[in-house]
């Protein structure tokens, strides 16, 4: 059993970037420990960088959960993430985020898993996620 | 093994003999020969006495013979010793007794020797006279004589006596050559036995020596044989005891190996075990979710159709449907029951409850079936029978509905009756004994043995003829166990069955009974001013509690999973939460969590009532400790519904806020003002200070160089441009409760989508950036604050 996850962070904004990703890390750190598995992290403030290893292969057949926001800069969003991702693993777990409700609805035949509004509770929610889906792949 | 000990023990042992004999003859060899001590100490003692006759002859000295008697004295002791130590060898005992000869003949000859020295004095003082008196005479020859002299000197005739004397003299002298001639003879005799005893002492001696030589020689040639011997024991000890101790290693070895292959098959099938028993709960837990599911909600809207007002085909045909689905419901839990029954884990109720409504329900659950097969139903209770008893009526009916189904099944045309009365016991304790009489096709007596067994009917037409599990006398079998009761089974083929039932029970008070159950609950008020939210995967079940909720008039919404649930719930304004547990995505445990931990609503403020299937009730204490209040078993019906929404809501329902950024000091340092709220950092945080300094650090840098292109930009007439870093901005600041910001930065970026005005833009940014001051100033004071010195 591939004991291994990868967690794409896609998100422009350093500030937030680094929220989320300092979240899913120590997130990842407990449940290495609880599950005896690896939390891989990888955060990308350029999406082309998030493209290129997609493209690249190097993220091999490890189960992917990847927080996305929807405007990532460079002409690129997050629904077109979204479609490589699960283009490349189909049962990659992707979840797109955004302030903006109209996102949700706009995307709403989008391949994304779930949509998160980028508030308060966004990081906590996204972390809450991460350890849902880890522990349902691990129990 | 066994013999490996042995010939090491053996050749141990006779290492060990050798060992010893090559240590005692050691012991003996270095120990001194007594033998040969002694006959040097009487060698020396001889030649001590000599010396001292030695000395006396020259001296005189009568002091000079003391070491002489002294030794003479103890020389018999010491010969005698010398004897007793020969007394094994006869030819050492011949030759000491030779010696012992010998030194008697010295000594004898040592005494002649000192008589005759002590008579040559005599002679000597003799001699001196004899001297005197011829030196006397040659005085008076040649003096010329006085007259005095003349007168008075002795005369020829005294001249006459002196040369008488003087020839007596030299007689006596004669005789003393003579004595001295013995004496030399003495001597030489003496010499000669001296000599001789030496002789026999040294021969003596050097017997011994060579005896003692040829012995350690033996000795030396036995230890250098039993040396060799202990060597080749000691090498054959040490080789059996190295193959030994590789035996005993491999044999170790070994068994710690098959120990550990044990092990792991034990740890494995333990593992395996955990894993079947994970997987039967894991399948019953499905089974139940998946297989309850849509019988509760073919149940449950059965039902709701079956109030609705239809025609009689349409009211025949929900009947069917409803009583299909409550038997098929009844076998699920019979399955559901049989399982939790065989794990031990079916707890019993304790509550009030009256015997004879539960008799009564059973009757009229089975009176319609009865009719159907012409058969008479009937129940009595004694008349002694208490009113109220305390136990478990759940499962007291399952065991009376399971027995009258049973009884009911096989009977055509016959009775069914079933009795109840009580047996008296100490104090409130009773014996409720139930009799179920039937007069069915009955079970062949060889087959009453296996009647209790699992998935086991008297006969397999019995099953295709009549269905079943053959699971329901099993279970009646175990919840009679459960409750400490016997059941007695007596059957006949085509003679009917009696089965008698005995459970210990206690008399109960009518003030603690329930209330009827079947008489309906009116919906207060309360209810009604409810913000429902409804969270089930499940559409049919959204469905049911929508039907049931419009029915009653509470306001109320659905979300599909749970994190819908939580934008939903975030959004506010919900009063009570019905949550399923299984979702995809995050489950209603972990919504709850999130719920109870991190938007911080309180049970008081929101309830949290969880849908679950009943047969996971032991998992109540996990709900609870996620914020849980209360939960509604699936199958459920409108009544349960009410009376948990009941339990929960109390006498008062408020609606609480939701933004909880209120001005107050939470007591953790967390800065918490109308601009900023730094608690969800800090929560984040988890009191890591460096990466609050950090992120602070980043927002003021990267805000502040964000409004700067924002202007930038703005300068260029780049709007779009200004509405991503608008955009882009916001979330940060709403993170930081910066809540005035993140609205400016909202409206600079809604002014920008709807082609707003530049100048309102440009004033909109002054007005960013002057709050975004306000701010960074309150984050940079926080930062002074917490940041190292």
């Amino acid at each position: 059993m591939n004991n291994s996850v990868i967690v794409l962070v896609v998100e422009d904004n350093e500030y937030y970037n680094s929220l989320l990703s300092r979240t899913l890390q120590k997130s990842g750190d407990n449940l290495q420990l609880k599950h005896d598995c690896m939390v891989k992290i990888h955060s990308f403030t350029d999406a082309n960088e998030c493209i290129n290893m997609i493209r690249s292969g190097e993220l091999g057949n490890s189960d992917i959960i990847a927080f996305v926001d929807y405007y990532i800069g460079n002409g690129i969003t997050g629904g077109h993430i979204v479609r490589l991702l699960k283009n490349h693993n189909a049962g990659s777990q992707v979840l797109l985020m955004s302030q903006s409700k109209a996102i949700a609805e706009k995307e709403k035949s989008g391949q994304h898993d779930f949509f998160i509004l980028k508030d308060g509770f966004a990081p906590a929610i996204c972390r809450l996620y991460l350890e849902q889906f880890i522990d349902n792949k691990f129990s | 093994m066994f013999l490996a000990v042995i010939l090491l023990s053996a050749t141990g042992y006779l290492s060990y003999l050798n060992l010893s004999s090559i240590v005692s003859s050691i012991r003996v060899d270095i120990s001194p020969d007594l033998r040969l001590l002694s006959i040097r100490e009487i060698s020396m003692d001889l030649e001590k006495a000599e010396n001292s006759i030695r000395i006396y002859s020259v001296t005189n000295n009568t002091g000079d013979l003391q070491p002489f008697y002294k030794i003479i004295s103890n020389i018999d002791d010491k010969v005698n010793r010398l004897r007793a130590e020969c007394i094994n060898d006869s030819v050492l005992l011949e030759q000491t007794d030779t010696i012992s000869t010998l030194i008697e003949e010295n000594i004898f000859i040592w005494n002649e020797l000192l008589l005759l020295n002590k008579n040559q004095q005599v002679m000597q003082s003799l001699k001196q006279i004899s001297e005197k008196l011829n030196t006397a005479s040659e005085l008076d020859q040649k003096q010329e004589k006085g007259i005095l002299k003349r007168v008075f000197s002795r005369s020829e005739k005294s001249l006459l006596n002196e040369e008488e004397i003087i020839s007596d003299l030299n007689q006596i002298e004669k005789q003393d050559k003579i004595l001295k001639q013995n004496m030399i003879l003495r001597e030489s005799q003496l010499a000669a036995t001296g000599s001789e005893i030496k002789e026999q002492f040294y021969d003596l001696i050097t017997k011994m020596e060579v005896a003692v030589s040829e012995s350690i020689a033996r000795k030396a040639d036995d230890a250098s044989r039993l040396a060799r011997k202990t060597f080749r024991w000691l090498a054959m000890f040490t080789l059996t005891g190295t193959l030994l101790a590789l035996l005993v290693i491999f044999i170790i070895i070994r068994y710690v190996r098959r120990t550990n292959s044990y092990q792991v098959a034990l740890e494995n099938s333990k593992n395996e075990a955990e894993k079947l028993a994970r997987t039967k709960e894991q399948f019953m837990a499905n089974m139940s979710h998946e297989i309850r599911t849509p019988v509760t909600a073919i149940s449950g809207f059965t039902e709701q159709l079956l109030q609705e007002p239809c025609d009689e085909k349409t009211l025949r045909s929900l009947k069917v449907i409803k009583s299909t689905s409550d038997h098929l419901e009844r076998i699920i839990n019979d399955i559901l029951d049989f399982s939790k029954l065989q794990d031990g884990k079916m707890p019993l109720e304790k509550v009030h409850f009256s015997i004879t409504r539960v008799l009564e329900e059973v009757y009229a659950m089975f009176e319609a079936q009865a009719a159907k097969n012409n058969t008479h139903l009937s129940f009595s209770t004694e008349e002694n029978i208490p009113q109220i008893l305390i136990g478990d009526p759940y499962r007291l009916k399952q065991i009376i509905i399971n027995l009258v189904s049973n009884s009911i099944k096989f009977t055509r045309e016959g009775t069914v009756s079933f009795a109840a009365s009580v047996v008296r016991k100490e104090g409130q304790e009773v014996d409720l004994v139930m009799k179920f009489t039937d007069s069915g096709i009955g079970i062949d007596e060889s087959k009453l043995d296996f009647i209790f067994e699992d998935f086991t009917q008297a006969e397999m037409s019995t099953t295709r003829r009549y269905g079943g599990t053959g699971l329901g006398l099993s279970i009646v079998k175990k919840l009679v166990d459960l409750h400490n009761g016997s059941i007695d089974f007596k059957s006949r083929k085509n003679q009917g069955t009696v089965i008698t039932c005995i459970l210990p029970c206690r008399i109960g008070d009518i003030e603690q009974l329930k209330p009827d159950s079947e008489s309906p609950l009116p919906i207060p008020e309360r209810i009604r001013d409810l913000n429902i939210l409804v969270v089930d995967d499940e559409e049919y079940n959204r469905m049911l509690f929508s039907t049931i909720l419009d029915r009653w008039g509470v306001r109320h919404d659905e979300a599909a999973n749970g994190m819908e649930a939580l934008e939903m719930v975030r959004n506010g304004g919900y009063n009570l939460l019905f949550m399923d547990i299984r979702m995809p995505g995050i489950d209603g445990i972990k919504a709850t969590e999130f719920i109870r931990g991190e938007l911080k609503i309180t049970a008081s403020e929101m309830p949290v009532i969880c849908i679950t299937a009943a047969s996971l009730n032991e998992d109540w204490h996990v709900y609870e400790k996620a914020g849980m209040n209360a939960f509604i078993p699936k199958p459920f019906t409108e009544k349960m519904l009410l009376t948990t929404i009941l339990s929960v809501t109390g006498d008062e329902v408020f609606i609480a806020p939701f933004d909880k950024a209120d001005e107050e000091d939470n007591g953790t340092g967390e800065a918490v003002s109308a601009k900023i709220n730094l608690q969800n950092l800090y929560h984040l945080a988890g009191g890591d200070e460096d990466f609050v300094l950090q992120m602070l650090r980043t927002f003021i840098g990267t805000t502040a160089t964000g409004l700067a292109e924002m202007k930038a930009a703005l300068q260029e007439g780049e709007i779009g441009k200004v509405a991503d870093i608008a955009h882009k901005l916001m979330p940060p600041c709403r993170h930081l409760g910066a809540v005035n910001l993140s609205l400016l930065l909202r409206d600079i970026e809604k002014n920008c989508t709807g082609n707003g005005n530049e100048y309102h833009l440009e004033e909109l940014i002054d007005k960013t950036a002057g709050e975004y001051n306000e701010v960074s100033a309150l984050l940079n004071e926080h930062i002074e604050k917490i940041k190292p010195v």
